[in-house]
């Protein structure tokens, strides 16, 4: 049993002043949450529409996230590049361009009039905005740093010992990375999971300008509470209600399954 | 005592958060005004010309959806003037010291914009009920999205978008960037961004409000201004709120 100093002032005053900044405003929604008509706002259909959209939109990013985060991970922790401080920059960029410039900027790079999407339209008549599709990618664009980040973090400080050594005894890098890296680090691969996921989840700017808002393709929860503002207040605080206990369930879980070690 | 101390420190953030928030004042004199969205089409005008008259300083400017514009004045902003698109939000807010100005008359007309060069070949209307094109409108909760709908019904048309845009300038700039074939967006909007439009003679009706495709705007202005021997509401937004500017950027005046 490990005991704990007791926290010096210094530290313990900041940190509450932290948490409070954290909590006043998740109190100042839910006491203005419409609590006895809570069910009947959030079973309206076009709640449950949002809710669908919102499900297979945060979903598909976390999904894409592993299926391209998990190798540009293992590159940024593995490989020597060329200037790897400014890929590492890029691959941040993400977080602090503002959403909805970055919405703008996929759509100048994938709208019908963009620099790929032309081709894509032309080629293949595929055309992005508007769509889930476009939804699902606005949403990975912003999501996928938290995955790359958290990820590639614990693969530095794993180091690169365990997997030469599984390299030399069993097959080649790629059986040794499938076999040996990806299992050591699937607490830090679960917690990329789970805040690209959140990242996803809440992701409103860079949908709204790049994938434009209809009901059951492109509108999620939070695109359904922007909305809601304009015409229903109520309706709004009742979706951030279940987008905040959503997030915070599946958060908490994650954390219980796989970051506690 | 150490436990009590310990409580004391878990409240005082909260203590120094409140007071912070309750200190904090952005009044500085300059008038405030809170407009709809679509007033964007004449807002710098309408600062050129004031700077240009020299009488009064460009005012403050926040433009966003009317309805919430109403409820941040409901949640304690207090702007000199208020414009919304939509008159009757305004009874949301005469009991907190507004009074409704009926001059000038301001209205809009939504118009058939299409992307540059009319790919799609939109003819009329009508062609809002196409499946192939891509279509935006504004989203029936805010005013140019209800305008579309009043429009949609009053000429039968089953409008099929693929798009709700939370505002008429987003919408407006998705076509402007040709990643819409045709929208319903305001004169005001089209004129401002260089749209191509298509005339349409259901749309274009000089019948005034009885046109489904015009909606007129709602002025409130605080009615008791803080100052000693300060203007009256009606004075005040006859000092921002400049026809000629507004007519030229493609509003309508005292014809609705």
């Amino acid at each position: 049993m490990i005991r704990l100093p007791r926290a010096p002032l210094p530290l313990l005053v900041p940190a509450m002043l932290a948490v409070a900044l954290l909590v006043v405003p998740l109190i100042g929604l839910l006491q203005r949450a419409p609590w006895s008509s809570l069910g009947t706002r959030l079973a309206d259909d076009a709640v449950l529409e949002a809710t669908r959209v919102s499900l297979i939109v945060s979903f598909s990013a976390a999904g894409l996230c592993l299926l391209l985060g998990l190798p540009l991970a293992w590159v940024l922790a593995r490989v020597d590049l060329p200037f790897p401080r400014l890929v590492r920059a890029v691959v941040l960029l993400p977080m602090v361009l503002p959403p909805v410039v970055a919405g703008a900027a996929l759509l100048f790079a994938l709208g019908r009039r963009g620099l790929i999407g032309q081709w894509l339209d032309s080629w293949f008549g595929v055309t992005l905005p508007f769509t889930t599709a476009g939804t699902i990618l606005a949403a990975t664009f912003v999501a996928l740093p938290f995955f790359v980040t958290t990820v590639e973090s614990a693969l530095v400080a794993q180091g690169r010992d365990l997997e030469e050594a599984a390299a030399v005894n069993a097959a080649g890098p790629m059986t040794a990375f499938a076999t040996v890296t990806v299992p050591s680090i699937r607490g830090a691969i679960g917690a990329g999971l789970a805040l690209g996921w959140a990242r996803a989840l809440g992701e409103f700017g860079a949908t709204i300008t790049f994938a434009g808002s209809i009901g059951g393709r492109t509108r999620t929860l939070p695109l359904q509470a922007f909305l809601a503002l304009e015409s229903d207040p109520e309706s709004a605080v009742a979706i951030s209600v279940l987008l905040l206990a959503v997030s915070l369930g599946v958060l908490v879980g994650l954390r219980g399954r796989w970051l506690t070690r | 005592m150490a436990l009590t101390m310990h409580k004391a420190y878990r409240i005082m953030p909260l203590i120094a958060l409140v007071w912070a928030l309750g200190s904090c004042s952005s009044d500085d004199g300059e008038t405030l005004i809170f407009a709809a969205s679509s007033l964007a089409a004449a807002t710098d005008d309408i600062d050129a010309e004031l700077r240009a008259e020299g009488s009064v300083s460009p005012p403050e400017w926040v433009l966003a959806g009317s309805s919430r514009l109403i409820a941040q004045v409901r949640d304690g902003a207090r702007p000199d003037i208020i414009v919304a698109a939509d008159v009757s939000r305004l009874d949301e807010i005469l009991d907190l010291g507004y009074v409704v100005v009926d001059e000038p008359r301001i209205a809009n007309r939504l118009v058939l914009a299409v992307a540059d060069g009319n790919p799609a070949r939109i003819n009329s209307i009508d062609d809002l009920s196409l499946g192939a094109p891509l279509i935006g409108l504004c989203a029936p909760e805010v005013p140019c999205g209800a305008t579309a709908l009043r429009v949609a019904e009053e000429f039968g048309l089953t409008l099929r978008p693929d798009t709700a845009e939370p505002n008429v300038r987003a919408l407006a700039h998705k076509l402007a960037g040709g990643e819409l074939d045709a929208g319903l967006v305001y004169a005001t909007d089209a004129a401002s961004l260089g749209l191509q439009t298509i005339n349409d003679a259901r749309l274009e009706g000089a019948d005034g409000c009885k046109n489904p495709a015009v909606t007129r705007y709602g002025i409130a202005a605080l009615a008791s201004p803080s100052e000693v021997g300060a203007p009256s509401p009606a004075t005040t937004v006859d000092r921002y709120l400049l026809p000629q500017v507004l007519q030229q950027a493609g509003f309508e005046l005292g014809r609705c």
